[in-house]
């Protein structure tokens, strides 16, 4: 499993675990559905359509058995889509801990990042809600950005409630940073 | 209507032939597709629980199908 594989600093504690917003795998798992029902509507508009319409003979009832075998061979094909979707959605995520955030960005099966940042390093923390669907359920895209000899970005859209997340991480890096450099006046 | 019996002949690859080259295509997609699935999930999955769910109901959505396509193939 991933937690055992991060390894936490002895002392560390998950704060919060973040995927993205239902609506995102919601709308991706919609286009799989529809894609399962694509033999399904050109059997619909094959048995629709007048026969006259077309100038060969196609009586399905002489293919049934290959027509199944088509649609089967299609629904497989489609849930290996629709499963691998879910995959990335699920194994895509920020782990913010009281000391770092972990984002784990799961592109393809075979393309997979996972950066790590200490929190206290962390100089700009900016979400973007744009849109009227992201306004209404509440999720936008956040970026973070770390001090460092290569600026580093990191960016993930679709996240849910992210003024709270923001929240989260600001509340996190002042008492990081007052434990670190022994400052009472960062969350002043 | 258009007469395709002439057509027929034109085709080398009998119908049985074509149905069981694509169901050895779809298993083997099916198989590489399922090892990677499962490790993916086995390696990077972060609750075990949805790990479990997420598996049992890829198998158990997909398996049938699979029966079904290789029966078909001996039937076609």
């Amino acid at each position: 499993m991933l937690f055992e594989r991060i390894e936490l600093e002895p002392g560390e504690r998950i704060l919060k675990t973040v995927r993205k917003h239902w609506f995102v795998i919601i709308t991706e798992l919609f286009g799989i559905f529809l894609m399962l029902l694509i033999p399904f509507f050109i059997l619909f508009l094959l048995v629709v359509v007048p026969h006259s319409f077309f100038s060969i003979d196609l009586s399905l009832s002489h293919y049934t058995l290959l027509i199944v075998f088509v649609i089967a061979a299609w629904s497989i094909i489609t849930l290996m889509a629709g499963f691998a979707t879910w995959t990335h959605y699920y194994l895509d995520l920020w782990i913010i801990t009281d000391r770092r955030i972990i984002v784990v960005d799961q592109i393809h099966f075979f393309n997979r990042n996972v950066s790590i940042f200490r929190i206290e390093r962390l100089q700009d923390l900016e979400f973007h809600v744009s849109g009227i669907i992201p306004t209404l359920l509440n999720f936008g895209t956040i970026q973070a950005q770390t001090a460092g000899a290569h600026d580093s970005n990191f960016k993930t859209s679709g996240l849910p409630n992210p003024r709270e997340l923001q929240a989260i991480i600001q509340g996190a890096m002042d008492k990081r940073l007052q434990v670190v450099h022994g400052r009472s006046d960062i969350s002043e | 209507m258009l007469d395709l019996s002439g057509l027929s002949n034109s085709f080398s690859i009998p119908l049985h032939t074509f149905v069981t080259l694509a169901f050895y295509l779809v298993l083997g997609a099916y198989v590489i597709f399922s090892a990677i699935f499962y490790y993916h999930w086995s390696t990077y999955g972060t609750d075990v629980k949805v790990t479990m769910y997420t598996l049992v109901t890829y198998f158990v959505t997909t398996i049938p199908l699979l029966i079904m396509l290789g029966s078909l193939v001996l039937v076609i």
